[in-house]
């Protein structure tokens, strides 16, 4: 956090004394309700995902035969799916699948992106030729179809999915990042650490990659939810997590013939996942609008 | 970069509309199903001389020789094969054949054929038809083909009404091999001369063309439609004087779900989705008819013998302990499923008794099995693969994982398409530790069933043995069976391989189907063959 706020003040030159980009940006954010509820949703996500088995009513793999297919009740809030399984603790262990899915789909899909486009950016010639025309085949394709392509090789399996859509989606981070560090490499303070005789790698590493920092975070705030909603997708026509894990996609794909007679069964998944991203993608909107460095411009 | 950003916006509030539509939906469709599907009441209905069948199988081809799978429902239609079963039973009567003999030896039979039968093309039937049909099924030796490969030494034809079949061995069930399912279905000697390319035997035309002597023409296949169309054939020699109807439409529709919809709303007349679930929810419904009959077909879930652990007999009985059998009976199958003590169902004349089969659901005692194993402790994972988008399997491989986890064994599942599994399962070094699966028998005798799930030929999909067990005891009691002909003997011999099976636990039996088929109430004429799995005889359905 320090590194980030003390690159944005270089990047602007000098920060209005005491008030850093920072400070500005999470104030505003305070102001928009969409922010509020996004982040509310979030939290919510976040505590449920901790807290897991203690706050769920039943262990989410607990078959019960003869309580197939119970509508919902006290006793079972969201009813059972089709094996007698507590639909409410399937969807809280949901909630941490999911979490841990947009996390680690994101980490991967960064750490490949944001490398190669840090590469691609800075030292531009034949090497930024190869890494660009790269992401162009990748993003020939359509974000799903590439994804169910991979993880059809792959193979079945929910790590595997997440690598699917991992190796989906790097290749609009390094677009971003490329795109950042044309116009970044040009600025005065590059200019002015280079002519000091810094070396590549400190240039890059310390002040070039906090100056991406903000875009990609706030990219990666917005993807966070089409992350889960991907993985979700390749679950639900079965090449993602398999059963009996509680993933969202999984449990749907499972409860659709069952949509008539026991409509809370694929209901309760597809809500969480609507909530979900839904939260997701009102605080990541929040956040890029607040970061938006051509609002703060026009103030 | 600004204009990849300013795209990522849009598509996000385009996104972000499309989540509250979405959102709506759910929200109305929790309000209650009402909103969404009309109720039975409104059905529209089909006119009475047209019937229609929500079909779950996509067609790959026509080709009688090859057809082996639910398609046959419409091939049977078109085809027929010599010999038939009566109703329901395992009775053989006439079909294109009249009368057959065999010689002392049971190692030559003579067929007298049907005269005035012509085909779809005008071709009479004779017995070069025989011989065309049963040379071709050899040759192109894919699906039923196994049966007579290695057994037909040659087909002669005496004269145009009279085939006789040599056979290199003796064998009393061959004219039950004959009623079979698939395979034998006697094709135009003249379609298959003419319409050949090359060295195919017409396969590339028979793919999409039907030339048979059945009741119905292939009127026409429409593949973006997804519909197949049989229509009478006027010169059917059985006639057109009982109720039929005229046309039969075959909607091919796989999802479960739509098939309901389509039977609820009259659009279809009978569907052939399997779902229990599915099945129950309809039998409740007015103007439904759902018909029940026993079947021979066995539920099972493989155990590969050939691989540690489960090589370990200790293991494989601990397995067979930790599997919850009534829980799965009424969760998976809403109670409606027959038992099965071994290889062979309840309706086969050498079913084992309950008192053969040992194993019920006895955690305890699974655990006590499984400390005198080769891993006391359990702490192992085996893999179990699964037929895509079928409840049944997935169910009952859920039921037996939650158990295992009390024996400390992880099951580690994996959903795969059908043709993926098939080609993996069908090889010892790559098949799963576990399979649930069903099979039934191919032709009415007790070997056919035990020797395709058993027998040491017939591993992978080579048969249907996907445990790949193989015994050395079992294999000597079915080829003493196959050499005598004195009945009680025989079902001796198969009753005592069974209990070596059942011993050695080379599958857990979970149970016996029962084939619960879903219909409008004015479908009369509806009749099921166990031995024909699942298909119904078109040429006896009518509509009022």
């Amino acid at each position: 956090m320090l590194s980030w706020t003390r690159a944005s003040d270089t990047s602007t030159g000098a920060g209005v004394a005491g008030a850093s980009f920072l400070d500005l940006s999470l104030r505003r954010l305070g102001h928009m309700p969409a922010a509020w509820i996004g982040g509310v949703i979030v939290l919510v996500l976040l505590a449920v995902a901790l807290a897991g088995k203690a706050v769920a009513p039943f262990d989410p793999l607990r078959i019960v035969p003869a309580d197939k297919l119970l509508s919902a009740s006290p006793a079972h809030l969201f009813g059972t799916d089709d094996l007698g399984r507590d639909l409410l603790s399937r969807v809280i262990a949901g909630a941490r699948i999911s979490l841990l899915v947009g996390a680690l789909v994101l980490a991967i899909a960064m750490s490949v992106g944001v490398g190669l486009g840090l590469v691609a950016g800075y030292w531009g010639g034949w090497m930024d030729e190869a890494i660009m025309r790269t992401t162009d085949v990748f993003l020939a394709f359509p974000r799903l179809v590439l994804a169910i392509a991979i993880a059809a090789t792959l193979g079945p399996g929910l790590y595997n999915a997440m690598v699917a859509v991992a190796l989906s989606w790097w290749p609009w981070y390094t677009r971003l990042v490329r795109g950042r560090l044309l116009s970044l490499r040009e600025e005065e303070f590059v200019l002015a650490v280079v002519s000091l005789g810094a070396g590549r790698p400190r240039i890059l590493l310390r002040h070039l990659l906090p100056n991406v920092a903000t875009t990609v975070v706030i990219q990666a705030s917005i993807d966070f939810g089409y992350a889960i909603l991907a993985t979700a997708s390749l679950s639900f026509i079965g090449l993602g997590a398999q059963p009996p894990t509680p993933e969202w996609g999984s449990m749907i794909a499972q409860a659709r013939s069952y949509m008539i007679d026991a409509w809370w069964y694929p209901t309760f998944p597809g809500l969480a996942i609507f909530v979900t991203v839904l939260g997701f993608n009102l605080l990541g909107d929040a956040v890029r609008d607040a970061f938006d460095p051509r609002l703060r411009s026009s103030r | 970069m600004d204009s990849v950003r300013r795209e990522g916006r849009i598509s996000r509030r385009r996104f972000l509309r499309t989540l509250a539509a979405g959102g709506a939906a759910v929200g109305a469709g929790a309000a209650g199903p009402g909103l969404f599907w009309t109720r039975p009441g409104s059905a529209a209905g089909v006119a009475t001389d047209t019937l229609i069948v929500g079909q779950d199988t996509a067609v790959q081809t026509f080709d009688p020789q090859i057809v082996y799978d639910n398609t046959v429902r419409i091939t049977r239609g078109i085809y027929e094969p010599l010999v038939g079963l009566e109703g329901g039973t395992p009775k053989i009567v006439p079909k294109l054949a009249t009368s057959w003999s065999a010689t002392p030896d049971v190692k030559q039979w003579t067929l007298k054929l049907r005269p005035g039968v012509t085909f779809h093309d005008g071709t009479p039937l004779d017995s070069e038809a025989v011989k065309v049909t049963m040379e071709r099924l050899i040759k192109i030796n894919r699906g039923f083909a196994y049966a007579f490969k290695g057994l037909v030494a040659g087909v002669d034809t005496p004269d145009p009404l009279t085939a006789r079949i040599t056979l290199s061995s003796p064998d009393a069930s061959f004219v039950a091999k004959l009623a079979a399912i698939s395979g034998n279905l006697i094709v135009s000697p003249k379609a298959v001369r003419e319409h050949a390319t090359g060295d195919d035997l017409a396969q590339g035309w028979l793919k999409e063309h039907g030339a048979g002597t059945g009741p119905y023409v292939l009127e026409s296949y429409d593949k973006g439609a997804q519909q197949v169309v049989l229509a009478q054939f006027p010169g059917y020699w059985g006639g057109w004087s009982g109720p039929h109807v005229k046309r039969i439409i075959f909607r091919i529709v796989p999802e479960a779900s739509t098939q309901r919809l389509m039977v609820e709303r009259g659009e279809a007349d009978i569907v052939t989705v399997v779902s229990p679930d599915l099945i129950d929810a309809l039998a409740k419904e007015p103007g439904i008819a759902v018909s029940e009959s026993p079947t021979m077909r066995i539920f099972y879930i493989a155990m590969h013998c050939q691989r540690e652990p489960l090589k370990d007999v200790k293991i494989r009985q601990a397995l067979s302990y930790a599997f919850d059998y009534e829980g799965a009976k009424q969760a998976i199958f809403n109670g409606k499923l027959a038992p099965l003590n071994g290889p062979l169902p309840d309706n086969d004349p050498a079913h084992l008794s309950p008192a053969d089969k040992p194993y019920r659901y006895d955690l305890a005692k699974a655990k006590q099995l499984l400390s005198e194993s080769s891993r006391p402790n359990g702490g192992f994972t085996l893999s179990l693969s699964l037929f895509q988008g079928d409840p049944t399997f997935r169910k009952a491989a859920e039921i037996l994982q939650a158990r295992l986890k009390e024996l400390n064994i992880d099951v580690n599942i994996q959903e795969l398409a059908s043709s993926v599994l098939l080609d993996k399962a069908g090889k010892p070094d790559t098949a799963p530790d576990l399979l649930p699966v069903r099979n039934y028998p191919d032709y009415a005798d007790p070997s056919a069933l035990i020797s395709a799930t058993f027998g040491k030929d017939a591993w992978g999909t080579a048969g249907w043995n996907f445990s790949f067990y193989a015994n050395d005891h079992v294999e000597q009691l079915l080829t003493q069976a196959n050499q005598i002909t004195s009945q009680p003997r025989r079902i001796q011999l198969f009753r005592d391989a069974q209990r070596t099976i059942v011993q050695e636990a080379a599958a857990i039996f979970v149970g016996t189907l029962i084939n619960r088929v879903a219909m409008r109430s004015n479908v009369h004429g509806f009749q099921y063959n166990p031995l024909l799995g699942n298909t119904f005889d078109l040429y006896q359905i009518a509509k009022s």
